[in-house]
């Protein structure tokens, strides 16, 4: 059904995605000292370092203002991080020139919370954008080519595989927020990145359709091997679909372990002396 | 020159803003004290004693005043020595008054949108600023002041019987040039105007004051005819068309030029902000320029003509249309720009999948309402020979034809009402 996902790891568009990262093979991706200071001032990562394996599912936990949000842009520097290492596939992200930076990005998804499709366009054209990074080199970044006739049928696919082949032609702000979800992971499909980055990506949707958006990130992760890493506020989400999990508070990495390691006593250092745990299914 | 602590504002700057405060302090008194000299004392108070002083009965005061000043309205000049002095005087009160930090010039340097949170500080706040709010006053009492003087109102003059004559003649004349109701319009008003002057007469016969009676309006209407008509709407064509193609083609410029003018999408190199910088400057020094100068210079260099006014009207429209362009830019929603930078496209298909499709509509209501204002401009446009209308109406106008004035008004009346009803309509349609 899908040939979309018939190798396993994808290529570089350079053609050499692997060859560097022998050290290292099952880290995807190495965070160190990692800081970011926003021209206003705000301290919102004070060196964060761990490292993600690759195949995994990273739940990034933490307060509201934590950072989690800074340090995924971070990633994959639509924020600069203003200090530390950024090491992907055992390529340095800071050192990269503008040119390889858009190349190393498209091995780099990301699905936001509020979906940030192209609202005015059709749900075909959105999907399609996950493959303008391989546009990027030709004159005018591609937007006086025609999409190309096999990615149109690429799209048609990713867009049955998340269930809503019939809303190809359908403006994407005519969409319900889970539809616009899938739309966002069929974007996602199109690009067919290694690693893919989640910012709260059911935190606008009800608990029936996150768990079923948690779904396809869960089936990108175990079907394709994709990397993901994915900030949540659900303890019982975390519990389900992560393997790994790095809490954040104030900026800083406060622990590191697997789901089943988050005590009581590591809930509420991470989430303060107050907090409750709320369920959702 | 203190400003205490407790006025709100970024600390970083308290130093800045205090000598700012300073300096527009010295300069607050500098302006009070030369237009005191100048527009009270010397085009006020002086020219009123001085009417003592030649007066059938004159009186000895004001003519020693005058005489001891050596003033006379019609040939004394009020010298630039004298006016530095007193604006150097003028000045070292605002030292004085700028080294208390109470002035009207440290408020206007300390103002800022932080709020007090202390609600006794709102008090002092009040109190400190009291002398600054009896300043500001000042400041403006006399601003308008010299403005009365230099724009010379008389409104005595409104209510004199020849220029109301006059005026009365003129718009039978205007009113007769108007289409098809021309001629009965022009009888209907005579008839008013006349029944006034009547009326005029009958009162100044029954009080027994003395003059003439007024004579009585008496304007025979010609109305413009179909030739005139004819070549009067081709000129006005003239305009339309030179407004459309100033547009028209400035879209395309202002389209590119506009990203390039936008903050959001020039932040990420140096190259990029230096465009902007370009960008920027190049709108704001363009936009200054009214478009009648512009005219005034396509027209010396290229010759007078509506090519001079189109492409008069093309600078102007693609400076304004670049400054509102990057201004939707500026609002667009980022999400869908940081979702496709992820995804690695370059920055001109970002902005071409992400930005453009945001900004279609803002553009569309901004293009044709610039059109709208063409129009307006085009007709001005031809006074200074810029073709089109105004050309004819600068014309008519120069040969005193009035008939002729106002059939031309009522034309250019009609498409400007027609183009902002038509605009009016589609922004409303597509927003
Ligand atoms: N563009 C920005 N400019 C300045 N400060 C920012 C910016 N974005 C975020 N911050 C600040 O950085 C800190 C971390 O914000 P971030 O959005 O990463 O938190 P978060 O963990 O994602 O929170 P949430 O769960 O609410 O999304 C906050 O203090 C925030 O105010
Ligand atoms: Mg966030």
């Amino acid at each position: 059904m899908f040939n979309l996902y018939s190798r396993t790891v994808w290529l570089n568009s350079d053609g050499n995605a692997h060859s560097h990262s022998s050290t290292n093979e099952d880290v995807i991706l190495r965070l160190s000292g990692v800081e970011k200071v926003y021209p206003n001032g705000t301290r919102a990562l004070k060196g964060v370092s761990f490292d993600v394996p690759r195949g995994s599912f990273l739940a990034v936990i933490g307060l509201s203002g934590s950072g989690k949000s800074t340090m995924l842009r971070c990633i994959n520097r639509i924020h600069e991080p203003t200090g530390g290492e950024i090491v992907f596939n055992g390529q340095s992200m800071r050192q990269l020139s503008a040119r390889d930076l858009c190349r190393v990005r498209q091995n780099i998804g990301m699905v936001f919370q509020h979906f940030n499709l192209i609202k005015r366009r059709d749900v075909l054209t959105n999907v399609l954008s996950g493959r303008l990074g391989q546009m990027s080199e030709m004159p005018f970044g591609g937007i006086f080519r025609k999409w190309p006739k096999e990615w149109i049928d690429e799209a048609q696919e990713a867009l049955k595989l998340v269930g809503i082949p019939d809303k190809a032609f359908v403006r994407a702000d005519g969409l319900s927020g889970g539809q616009q979800q899938r739309v966002a992971i069929a974007r996602t499909l199109m690009q067919k990145p290694q690693l893919l980055l989640a910012d709260e990506p059911v935190a606008s949707l009800d608990p029936a359709t996150s768990n079923s958006v948690m779904q396809y990130l869960k089936l990108l992760n175990e079907k394709h091997g994709v990397t993901v890493i994915c900030n949540l506020h659900f303890l019982s989400l975390v519990r389900e679909y992560a393997t790994h999990v790095v809490a954040l508070r104030g900026g800083e990495k406060v622990f590191e372990g697997k789901p089943q390691d988050i005590t009581e006593q590591w809930f509420k250092d991470i989430y303060g002396e107050q907090a409750k745990e709320v369920e959702i299914h | 020159m203190r400003i205490p602590s407790f006025v709100p504002m970024i600390e970083s700057e308290r130093r800045t803003r205090e000598w700012s405060g300073f300096i527009i302090e010295i300069l607050v008194w500098g302006y009070i004290a030369l237009v005191a000299a100048r527009i009270v004392w010397w085009n006020m108070i002086l020219p009123f004693v001085e009417g003592f002083a030649i007066d059938d009965s004159p009186r000895a005061w004001a003519a020693s005043i005058v005489s001891a000043l050596n003033y006379d309205s019609r040939y004394s000049e009020f010298s630039w020595t004298a006016a530095g002095l007193v604006f150097a005087a003028g000045a070292a009160a605002g030292i004085g008054f700028g080294l208390t930090g109470r002035g009207f010039g440290p408020w206007v340097a300390s103002l800022s949108k932080l709020q007090v949170n202390n609600p006794e500080d709102s008090i002092r706040i009040r109190n400190h600023w009291s002398l600054a709010r009896k300043e500001g006053w000042l400041v403006l009492a006399l601003t308008i002041l010299t403005g009365w003087v230099l724009t010379r109102v008389e409104l005595g003059k409104m209510v004199e019987l020849v220029g109301l004559q006059s005026f009365g003649r003129l718009v039978l004349q205007l009113a007769c040039g108007l289409p098809v109701i021309g001629m009965p319009l022009s009888a209907g008003l005579e008839f008013v105007l006349n029944g006034l002057v009547s009326l005029t007469n009958a009162t100044n016969a029954l009080i027994g004051s003395a003059g003439e009676a007024l004579p009585l309006f008496n304007l025979e209407c010609v109305p413009s005819d179909a030739s005139y008509y004819g070549n009067a709407v081709s000129k006005l064509l003239e305009s339309v068309y030179l407004a459309f193609m100033a547009t028209f083609f400035a879209v395309p410029v202002a389209f590119v030029l506009a990203f390039f003018g936008a903050r959001n999408l020039t932040r990420h190199s140096f190259a990029t902000r230096l465009a902007y910088t370009v960008v920027r400057l190049y709108i704001n020094v363009t936009r200054s320029i009214e478009p009648i100068i512009w005219a005034i210079l396509f027209s010396v260099w290229i010759g007078i003509g509506p090519f001079a006014g189109a492409l008069a009207l093309m600078v102007h429209s693609i400076s304004s249309l670049v400054k509102q362009y990057s201004e939707a830019i500026e609002g667009v929603d980022e999400g869908p720009i940081e979702a496709l930078e992820a995804t690695g496209a370059s920055h001109i298909a970002v902005a071409w999948f992400a930005v453009v499709p945001q900004v279609v509509m803002p553009y569309l209501a901004f293009t044709i309402y610039r059109w709208d204002i063409n129009v307006r401009m085009a007709t001005i446009i031809g006074l200074v020979g810029g073709g089109g209308i105004g050309g004819l109406l600068i014309q008519e106008q120069g040969l005193a034809h009035w008939t002729q004035v106002g059939t031309l008004a009522a034309l250019i009346f009609f498409v400007v009402w027609t183009m902002d009803f038509l605009s009016a309509k589609v922004r409303e349609a597509i927003q």
